[in-house]
């Protein structure tokens, strides 16, 4: 739960929703104030204008000059605002003064403009930007042809004065709102993802040793299947580890004592003083040495078997008789007659080192419960879609009650040397990793079969 | 018999390992670490090593490496306390003739040294096919010709009854499966068309006959296959 690439699902969701809304609300500023901004100079242009012409209709020519009939009251409605102080104009032909309160300059380049059309432009007047409205107008006869230009300017600082206005009334309460949608939209995260931090801070503090369920009763539906998934894991782990507990315990004691028969039968034959007396702890000796290095194989085989197996096909038949081939030798040296029968080849998806694994098993059993004179067969048969491996000896068997007992760990039917209880809860546990079983039965008229029925490769 | 390297870091296994071959009859020095067994390689000559693959200073495998790139021919047998298969094969593959899995018995690796010995003096290793039996008449095949000799006197051979005779003696005191024995046969020339399916058991027969007193028998494995062993066993 650290490092740097940690994912968090509250920043997930702050980053997915705050951000679009931040974005959203600058775009809607701008356009805001791009969409005031256009509105006050049409306004602006439309007063210019007016003005204009009205300015335009006083001048009238006479013969061939002009006169201004420009009345003190429109000169006032004109100049009424000190401060956004209205300029005018009249110049002709343009450009050069007639009248008016400023000189104007006229629009940059000084095009052409049609007569008795007002051209809307801007300039800087001492330092300040101005709108200008400007018509041009003729007159005179026939010979004498005069332009005049009328021009009325107005500062922009009102423009953008209504501009800041409408941006403001706009923008403010949009700044709150947004401002408030976000404190909503972190206080609905926190609350919602609540119940994760209090499972998480449950499983904080749990160790091994406690692996009790956890408790959520005022969970959400979502958080709830999560809690029942992560108690079944929690009940497994519980019970395989209480399992592994159990077994430790039993091998711990396994293997202890053959070594501390070990340890007491040397120490014994390390003052015998008698040729004869020695030779037999020395027999002991190695009959426990023997038996420590059975365990171990077998607990280590044990181990291997809870790692994952992948099964390929492998052929069971011809594996049965490679195993008993293995075997020969001791067998002979048990008086033991092993032998195959059955199939020449069976294909079953398998682990070869565990099938092999639970076939010496099996033969080592039959070789040292089944005793000398008797007969240990290795058989192959297919059944129904599936390959029984039987190994199936003539020795004395085992009464209903412990065939029932063979498959559990420890568990020994008689106390002949050599065996740790072990090796048959290997082939079960073997035979359920390859979707198979083990099962014990008395071989007629008397004597021990264990089957192993595994699936056929498909 | 033959002159045999030990390299073995355990002393208790070391030293039983030693006593039990020199009680077999073999002529045996040992090392203790890799660099030592690189020392006593260099400065002698042996027929065969017996490898321990969990070894200080050098290990195992790195051993077995520098041996096959100064002795091609010489046998080594690996001992390997780690059961996974994957060991094995590492082992195999960096040229080990064969491999026994600790702890083992004596006479599994009495039996695997025979054999890798006798596999050693096989023909392109300058040797010849030779088995000794309780009578003192040593059973010798012709590596090459389908020719024996039982002692001092020449046994008459067919080419199956040679090849199926060579292979029993390779493999002296293990079990030579029936489908080991027509896998041979089958890439050999053919005489009297194929195989018939008791082909097998008349030709060990046969075999049975010619090697009567010899004190070597071809015991009949039920359903797995034949075995050679020596009358005593």
């Amino acid at each position: 739960m650290s490092g740097a690439a940690r994912f968090s699902l509250k920043r997930q969701l702050l980053i997915w929703l705050l951000l679009p809304q931040l974005v959203l609300w600058l775009m809607g500023g701008v356009l805001a104030f791009r969409v005031a901004l256009a509105y006050a100079e049409k306004t602006i242009d439309q007063s210019l204008t007016q003005s204009v012409r009205s300015l335009a209709r006083q001048v009238k020519p006479m013969g061939s000059g002009l006169l201004v009939d420009f009345p003190r009251a429109a000169r006032d409605i004109i100049e009424q605002d000190p401060t956004d102080r209205v300029a005018y104009m009249v110049s002709s032909p343009p450009g050069s003064f007639l009248l008016g309160n400023t000189k104007i300059p006229g629009q940059t380049p000084d095009l052409y403009s049609p007569a008795n059309e007002p051209v809307l432009y801007e300039v800087v007047m001492d330092g300040k930007p101005m709108r200008v409205a400007s018509i041009d107008l003729s007159f005179g006869d026939g010979f004498t042809d005069q332009r005049m230009r009328v021009q009325v300017a107005k500062s922009l600082v009102a423009q953008q004065r209504i501009a800041r206005e409408l941006v403001r009334d706009v923008l403010f309460p949009l700044l709150i709102l947004g401002a408030v949608l976000s404190v909503l939209v972190y206080e609905g995260i926190r609350r919602g993802l609540a119940p994760l931090e209090r499972l998480e801070a449950q499983l904080a503090n749990r160790n091994m040793a406690s692996l009790s369920p956890i408790e959520m009763t005022q969970a959400p539906e979502e958080v709830h299947s999560l809690a029942n998934t992560l108690n079944q894991l929690l009940t497994t782990l519980r019970r395989s580890l209480s399992q592994e507990k159990r077994f430790l315990n039993d091998a711990a004691h396994q293997l202890r004592t053959p070594l501390a028969g070990l340890i007491s039968q040397t120490e014994l034959a390390m003052h015998e003083k008698d040729p004869e007396a020695l030779q037999q702890r020395l027999a002991k000796v190695h009959t426990g040495a023997q038996r420590s290095a059975h365990l171990v194989h077998q607990l280590l085989s044990l181990a291997r078997t809870e790692a994952e197996v992948s099964l390929v096909p492998v052929d069971a038949a011809s594996l049965a008789r490679e195993v008993a081939r293995e075997w020969t030798r001791r067998a002979l040296a048990a008086g033991v007659d092993l032998g195959y029968e059955g199939e020449d080849s069976v294909m079953v998806p398998a682990d070869k080192l565990l099938l092999r694994e639970v076939l010496s098993n099996l033969i080592d059993n039959a070789l040292r419960y089944a005793g000398k004179g008797a007969v240990v067969t290795l058989r192959t048969t297919i059944h129904e879609g599936h390959c029984w491996l039987d190994v199936e000896d003539t020795g004395p068997g085992l009464s209903t009650e412990h065939l029932e007992r063979v498959f559990e760990r420890f568990w020994r039917a008689s106390e002949l040397p050599g065996g740790c209880g072990l090796g048959l809860s290997i082939v079960a546990e073997i035979a359920r990793r390859h979707n198979g079983t083990a099962t014990a039965q008395t071989t007629l008229p008397h004597g021990l079969t264990i089957r192993l029925e595994l699936p056929l490769q498909g | 018999m033959a002159h045999l390297l030990i390299v073995e870091d355990d002393e208790l296994l070391r030293d039983g390992l030693c006593a039990q071959l020199v009680h077999a009859g073999h002529s045996v020095s040992s090392a203790s670490d890799g660099a030592q067994a690189q020392t006593l390689l260099e400065a002698t000559r042996f027929d065969g090593v017996v490898l321990d693959l969990g070894l200080p200073v050098v290990d195992g495998i790195a051993v077995l490496q520098w041996i096959r790139q100064r002795l091609a021919a010489l046998p080594v047998l690996i001992l390997t306390a780690r059961d996974g298969v994957d060991d094995r094969v590492q082992g195999l593959n960096a040229g080990a003739d064969d491999y026994l899995t600790k702890p083992f018995e004596m006479a599994e690796l009495l039996a695997r040294l025979q054999a890798m010995l006798r596999r050693s003096r096989l023909p392109a290793f300058g040797g010849s096919l030779e088995v000794q039996s309780t009578h003192n008449r040593s059973l010798r095949l012709d590596p090459v010709l389908p020719l024996g000799w039982l002692g001092e006197e020449a046994m008459e051979l067919t080419h199956r009854e040679w090849s199926l005779l060579s292979l029993l003696v390779n493999n002296m005191g293990q079990v030579v499966g029936r489908e080991d024995v027509l896998s041979v046969w089958q890439t050999e020339p053919q005489e009297g068309g194929t195989v018939a399916s008791n082909a097998l058991e008349v030709y060990v027969h046969r075999l049975r006959r010619k090697l009567t007193d010899s004190g070597l028998n071809i015991r009949n494995v039920r359903g797995l296959g034949y075995m050679l062993e020596s009358d005593a066993e």
